[in-house]
């Protein structure tokens, strides 16, 4: 990895005995897009706002660009943020907004007017300078915001929950344009969103907080398929869980009632496990085999939702737990089901986590 | 006749009617008198004319205490208005216990009588020859209207989002430079609604004017009661109709700037 | 600087100002009460022993207690009337009552001491139409003093009447009447009820506020409608008799102070519950 542009160095922020967050460690590449992913009140916005200067740190460090960032007050710190509902000055127009971090820097009028308009052309609202703040849609109003925010070329910029007003379609919208901003400028983005799909769409790489602590950073495909604490596995996608002890713990692999998985995080041997399976890891086979599933369980039907390119089948194990299967429409036609009826799951040993109950 | 909407409609009517007569009529009547050719306070005046207001002006005793109330008024609502914003904006960044007990000292002169508060204040000030100067009166005018700008500064605080000020800090404003582009804009309107507030309180004044003034330093209203108390012509009703319409001009000006703050700030 | 600091200079001013000429000549006020001549309790044995005295706190509560049925039995009809007028006649109303808290009360006060007094506009039409014969006394009296208090202290009443008013479903109405109530029984019983809360906030506020009225009494009231602020006002002015204005003074402030705590916790006791 290169020399990282944003280093969180064991940063923390308690109030009084409450910790608002703990032990964040996180290196940021130049020109990587960040997600902070967690529930509200799990401290991914207390990190945002330590890194932006709101908040003072407890504990530990920050770094940007090698150098500390500490002792910079928020004015001087030169990092661009969307603010959640935008927070444009409501007594400016757009052109006035984004103009205002370009005159506390001292830019010059002529090349004020010129970058002004640049950004905004950048977010597609040419034009729309003279207009109040109010007089603007939704989205709109969220793209001036990205203009302010990105028109004094910050080397950082952090967007915090900056969708979360906007309906889903206008939302879906604008996660691909901010991609594209980010690709065609090359900023480096810290994007915080308690959204899982959102975050996974976007994200070059994703914190999961929870409980003020990072549970786990990795990409997007590594956080959904290789989880390494329940709370990621459960927070991230759908997954089902069978709760036990680890049994028969050997380098990789265990155990969990039976049924073997690849270890997500060190365990010892009986100690309280999951085993994480996703749905569409989880084979209905009824009599048809699939190819390369080593382990099996047997239930009962509870319920088959019809969901077009799909089918999704509740199954109640032996033990009451329940547990959901998906499966693809052509393969969904082999194995016809009926509520009340037993059914026979499969599924491939190194498709199941084994992970820490906690 | 009970359940006939005519009826009730009517009564309605007379009921609206009769409470814009008690309420209007005696301003009414006031004014109407102070353009009165008569030498009495007679009413419907005999003819209309301007003499009163001509006596008014002409008359160095009124003329003196107009000036006196203005200058009391003037610096009182300025240093009311400074005071109470800055008071405003501290205690809405403050949480603790602390901010509310402040915040309710800073209103007791609101809240409890005027009369202890002009008692307690002739009594000290007295002593510290801040009696019958103006610069007593205006100390004393300062902690009567300073509750006024507080709390409508404090209304539109409350309103007010924060994350203005913290986008301004992030985009590289430092923090005086944020008040005076941020904040102080879109808070405008409510301190100059609290000034006007004041500036009305000031002139308006009586009780406190009444035990801190001499015959030397006199301001209006404290002129008039006196005047009232001896022998009364249409003079009193010349000024009575100026410090009305002073209030009415006070009133008009803080709607205009409401409706105009309603339409740039949208707060 | 942290904010905290920053806090601090932006308040400092005003607490310092607060402090200095307000807390403490009010303290000052205290203490005089109970220091002269001698130091102890006989200025307030004065006040409450004597009959003069006694008499003034009568009037002071009876005046007051009068006001506040005044505004009451006036402001009623009026807020109902506001609620279920069209806009345009609402906001002429509003205006109308609220130009109380715009305009001074010595104004108010002398315009109706013109009309009312012996040789006032009301006398004069009477005795020119030929009605009455000797002028009427309408003025210097409980009715004089009323009269202006209520016109003054009525938007206290109404507003909060008002607010309570407005937010009352009409089908509460209907449905007391489908149920077989007459509409006086579904006004006295469903109605009234449901506007308690403006009409206690309304009368609290209009009788703590007159307790302390100064201007409407001395302008528009008798010998014997002396109200408690009038008295600290003589002894001060003609006597320079602090010891008993201050002990008048804090009569009068505790007096409100107490008021105002033992209504606002019935307030909170009766909130809870419903």
């Amino acid at each position: 990895m290169t020399e990282p542009l944003l280093k969180l160095d064991n940063i923390g922020k308690a109030y009084g005995a409450v910790d608002a967050a703990k032990d964040i460690n996180l290196d940021v590449a130049p020109g990587e897009f960040v997600t902070f992913l967690g529930p509200s009140g799990s401290g991914k916005t207390t990190t945002l706002m330590m890194v932006a200067g709101f908040t003072e740190p407890t504990a530990g460090h920050i770094h940007l660009g090698g150098k500390p960032l500490d002792p910079i007050p928020v004015w001087k710190r030169d990092i661009g943020m969307v603010f959640q509902h935008y927070a444009l000055f409501p007594h400016m127009s757009v052109a006035q907004n984004v103009s205002f971090p370009l005159e506390m820097r001292g830019v010059s009028k002529r090349d004020r007017k010129q970058q002004v308009e640049q950004a905004l052309e950048m977010v597609g609202l040419s034009g729309f300078g003279k207009r109040l703040p109010k007089e603007l849609s939704g989205g709109q109003q969220q793209r001036v915001a990205l203009a302010r925010a990105m028109v004094f070329r910050p080397s950082l910029l952090l967007m915090d929950e900056p969708l979360g007003a906007l309906d889903k379609k206008l939302r879906e919208h604008m996660q691909l344009e901010i991609m594209h901003l980010h690709k065609n400028m090359g900023t480096t983005v810290i994007y915080v969103t308690h959204d899982q799909e959102e975050a996974l769409v976007m994200s070059d790489r994703i914190a999961v907080f929870n409980n003020g602590r990072i549970e786990q950073i990795g990409s997007p495909r590594d956080l959904y398929e290789a989880p390494q604490t329940k709370f990621v596995a459960d927070f991230i996608g759908e997954t089902n869980f069978i709760t036990g002890k680890a049994e028969a713990v050997s380098g990789q692999g265990a155990r969990v009632r039976g049924l073997a998985g690849q270890l997500g995080t060190d365990l010892n041997e009986g100690a309280p496990a999951v085993l994480a399976i996703r749905p569409e890891r989880l084979h209905v086979v009824n009599g048809h085999a699939v190819e390369g599933d080593d382990n099996s369980l047997s239930g009962t039907v509870r319920e088959v939702i019809y969901l077009g390119q799909s089918r999704k089948a509740i199954i109640a194990l032996e033990d009451g737990t329940e547990v959901s299967a998906l499966e693809q429409a052509a393969q969904a036609e082999a194995t016809a089901l009926e509520v009340g009826a037993p059914a026979a799951l499969s599924f491939r040993a190194r498709d199941a986590r084994i992970l820490a109950d906690v | 006749m009970f359940y006939s909407a005519k009826f009730w409609g009517g009564l309605r009517g007379v009921i609206n009617a009769l409470l814009v007569v008690y309420m209007l009529a005696p301003l009414v009547i006031v004014l109407v008198i102070s353009f009165s050719s008569a030498l009495f306070l007679t009413f419907p005046p005999p003819g209309l004319s301007l003499q009163w207001y001509d006596k008014m002006f002409s008359n160095p005793t009124w003329s003196r205490s107009l000036i006196t109330t203005l200058k009391i008024m003037v610096p009182a609502a300025a240093i009311a208005t400074i005071l109470g914003t800055a008071a405003a904006l501290a205690l809405s960044r403050m949480q603790s216990k602390w901010a509310l007990f402040i915040r309710g000292v800073l209103m007791a002169p609101l809240i409890i009588p005027v009369i202890i508060t002009a008692a307690a204040i002739f009594g000290v000030f007295r002593i510290w020859g801040l009696y019958g100067n103006l610069q007593g009166l205006i100390l004393a005018h300062v902690i009567l209207t300073l509750p006024y700008v507080l709390s409508t500064v404090s209304a539109n605080l409350v309103m007010f989002d924060k994350r203005l000020e913290d986008a301004a800090a992030n985009c590289g404003a430092p923090p005086w430079t944020t008040f005076r582009r941020i904040t102080l804009p879109l808070i405008s309107p409510s301190v100059l609604s609290g000034m006007l507030f004041a500036m009305v309180i000031s002139f308006d004044e009586l009780v406190v004017s009444l035990f801190l003034s001499t015959p030397r330093v006199r301001p209006v209203t404290v002129q008039m009661w006196s005047n009232i108390k001896g022998d009364t012509d249409p003079t009193i009703a010349a000024i009575a109709t100026v410090l009305f319409l002073f209030s009415l001009i006070a009133l008009l000006a803080d709607g205009v700037a409401r409706r105009k703050s309603g339409r740039a700030a949208g707060l | 600087m942290t904010l905290k600091n920053r806090n601090l200079w932006l308040i400092a001013p005003a607490v310092t100002l607060i402090g200095v000429c307000f807390l403490y000549p009010v303290l000052w006020l205290l203490q005089r009460s109970v220091s002269e001549p001698v130091w102890g309790l006989q200025n307030y044995e004065t006040v409450f022993g004597k009959a003069v005295y006694v008499g003034v706190l009568w009037n002071t509560a009876s005046i007051a207690g009068a006001t506040t049925l005044l505004c009451a039995l006036i402001g009623f009809p009026v807020a109902y009337s506001m609620v279920h007028s069209r806009p345009w006649i609402r906001k002429l109303l509003i205006f109308v009552v609220l130009i109380p808290f715009w305009t001074s009360i010595l104004v108010r006060s002398f315009a109706w001491l013109v009309i009312l007094q012996r040789g006032g506009i009301i006398n004069d039409l009477l005795i020119g139409i030929g009605l009455i014969a000797q002028p009427l006394d309408l003025v210097y009296n409980r009715f004089g003093v009323l009269l202006g208090m209520v016109q003054i202290l009525l938007p206290f009443m109404v507003f909060p009447l008002f607010s309570v008013m407005a937010r009352i479903d009409g089908s509460f109405f209907k449905a007391a009447t489908n149920l077989g109530a007459n509409p006086l029984r579904a006004f006295f019983r469903v109605y009234l009820p449901l506007t308690m809360p403006g009409l206690a906030t309304g009368a609290m506020l209009v009788f703590i506020i007159s307790l302390g009225y100064f201007i409407t009494p001395e302008m528009l009231g008798g010998r014997g409608d002396t109200m408690i602020a009038q008295l600290i006002f003589q002894r001060i002015d003609e006597f320079g008799d602090w010891p008993l204005a201050s002990a008048l003074a804090i009569v009068l402030l505790v007096g409100t102070g107490l008021l105002f705590i033992v209504i606002n916790s019935i307030f909170k006791l009766r909130g809870g519950r419903s």
